[in-house]
């Protein structure tokens, strides 16, 4: 069975302060073409109206300052580099940019997973539940977004833990249902029930 | 992936995407804000932004 964690994690962020309004996606848009223009004032008001986003999403996952800073830096040259291939249609910029931050971020938890000997296999279960965010981290995560906060905190434990080990992780399903020898069906309909709760409750079935 | 490839790991994964966009901001130090941005505009090849002009000093 899914281990749950039982303590809350030690993970405090430093300082938190509320979604900036400015940051629209008319905006946003606009300053990425400007991007692909090449013009750098642009790149810099970007930067400015979305790094505290980034930087969030990217201590969450790495969760190290100095690691979560080195993937910023290489999300806006990544910005610089793709603006031109933002597709309006398939989502905000906001969107389109965290997806790059947790890419960049999981990549690079990645690396440092490789750099530690593999533990016995018999430990990964534990291994999950001390290094897996889940319970705690999704909520803490989300707290200024009370819907959001609402919907999570309504879910069960197990599928809040599974979420966390997706989002923070980047486990895929398969990979979750092999760490915690569970049947891979069984995940699926966690999510599955997750994923509805979710929806029921941000109004986005 | 491709380094400049944008695709979540994850992407069949709704739920994921459906948090992703309202995860709270966690925000960074004048100091060490302004010190990435230099970092990010030099690798871009941009001149770095001008720092604020000191305050005049009064005797």
């Amino acid at each position: 069975m899914i281990a749950v964690l039982a303590e809350p994690s030690n993970f405090h962020p430093a300082a938190m302060l509320p979604t900036p309004q400015s940051a629209c996606a008319p905006e946003l848009a606009s300053l990425l073409e400007g991007v692909t223009a090449g013009e750098q004032r642009a790149l810099e008001r970007f930067y400015r109206l979305t790094i505290s986003r980034v930087f969030g999403m990217a201590l969450r996952i790495v969760r190290c300052r100095a690691t979560a800073e080195e993937v910023a830096e290489d999300v806006y040259v990544q910005v610089w580099r793709s603006a031109a291939t933002y597709d309006a249609q398939r989502g905000s910029p906001l969107g389109w940019v965290l997806t790059i931050c947790r890419s960049r971020a999981l990549d690079s938890l990645r690396r440092a997973d490789k750099a530690i000997v593999d533990p016995d296999p018999t430990e990964r279960l534990d291994a999950i539940a001390e290094l897996g965010p889940g319970l705690q981290d999704l909520l803490q995560a989300t707290q200024e977004h009370a819907a959001l906060h609402a919907a999570l905190a309504r879910l069960r434990p197990e599928q809040r833990q599974i979420l966390g080990l997706a989002f923070f992780r980047g486990l895929t399903h398969t990979e979750i249902a092999a760490e915690a020898h569970v049947p891979l069906g069984t995940i699926k309909s966690h999510i599955r029930r997750a994923l509805a709760t979710l929806r029921e409750e941000l109004g986005t079935a | 992936m491709h380094p400049d490839d944008p695709t979540p790991v994850a992407p069949d994964d709704e739920a994921v995407r459906l948090i992703q966009e309202e995860m709270d901001p966690i925000v960074l130090s004048p100091c060490k804000r302004e010190a990435l941005l230099r970092r990010i505009l030099e690798r871009t090849g941009g001149a770095p932004p001008l720092a604020p002009a000191p305050p005049p000093k009064t005797n």
